[in-house]
């Protein structure tokens, strides 16, 4: 008669156990196409340059631009409304005062610049597969600088 | 006879217990693998050597994932563009333009084993996809 008890309890344990392990893998998954996502957002918004500042012969990252193509590459990579964007920013470095050591304390980044850059933060969620569990919660940061063959 | 009886009515729940997490372990592995892939394919077919994706590209890929055990016939794949076509070797995508990449494959048996417990599985036709969207960046240095 015991089995009637333990069984159950056996089923119930192996089921959330690999439910668990399950939603621990996919949430890994996830993270990273995520992460992909913003590494194409900040690579296409540090290919926004400046038109008359290149003609001038200076490599600056037009920053509406820049931010326009972040948004049309995150747009376009992952769902709409999954994500939202916390921080953005152009980080103008002159090519003076290479590398340019860039330090920012509240999203803990700290960086060595050596080309303009542009740094983008985007946080989502993720439910876990158990609902009583918290779901999962990231931050992701990501940096590009800019794309050209010329120095 | 009681024992039997017991093993019997909780086999097929068994079964479906040990070997259907693995399962769905194999069918999270693959999307991860053809993410993979098309991540791969994207770096390096919208870099500033290349420009563009062809068939050889995508027969490499293939050679990829046949040694990680996919059916070359099944998989497919689909490339585009923001210019609304398959950038090739003698039209490549210009900078600022964006390469669309997803390659799909059919999920298979893979959730046969949850009729054991009275779930529905996938359909076997059904296809998991794995996309990417990233710009360019070929300069063509004639012009």
């Amino acid at each position: 008669m015991y089995k009637f008890i333990i069984y159950p309890i056996l089923i119930v344990l192996l089921l959330f156990t690999s439910l668990d392990q399950l939603s621990n893998h996919a949430a890994l998954i996830h993270y990273y196409s995520y992460k992909y996502a913003v590494n194409r957002a900040t690579h296409a918004a540090a290919m926004q340059l400046d038109k008359e500042a290149l003609a001038d012969g200076h490599i600056v990252i037009d920053e509406y631009e820049a931010q326009l193509a972040a948004r049309q590459l995150l747009n376009l990579n992952l769902e709409k409304d999954s994500y939202t964007i916390t921080f953005f920013e152009v980080v103008h470095v002159e090519s003076e005062n290479v590398p340019y050591h860039y330090v920012n304390k509240q999203w803990n980044i700290e960086l060595y610049l050596y080309k303009p850059a542009v740094i983008l933060v985007i946080s989502t969620e993720l439910p876990h597969m158990i609902k009583s569990k918290p779901s999962f919660l990231w931050n992701i940061f990501g940096t590009s600088e800019v794309v050209s063959s010329f120095k | 006879m009681k024992q039997i009886l017991v093993f019997i009515l909780f086999a097929s729940l068994f079964c479906w217990l040990l070997f259907s997490p693995i399962y769905k372990y194999v069918v999270l592995t693959r999307q991860a693998v053809i993410q993979q892939e098309v991540d791969f394919l994207l770096e390096v077919g919208a870099s500033g050597r290349y420009g563009y994706i062809d068939n050889e590209l995508i027969g490499e890929s293939k050679k990829r994932l046949t040694s990680l055990g996919f059916n070359t016939d099944k998989l497919q794949y689909t490339i585009t563009s923001s210019l609304n076509y398959t950038p090739t070797l003698q039209q490549r995508l210009p900078r600022g333009e964006v390469f669309i990449v997803e390659i799909s494959y059919p999920y298979e048996k893979m959730f046969l084993i949850d009729l054991l417990v009275g779930i529905e599985p996938f359909g076997e036709h059904e296809r998991m996809r794995s996309y990417g969207v990233k710009m360019s960046e070929y300069v063509d240095q004639n012009e």
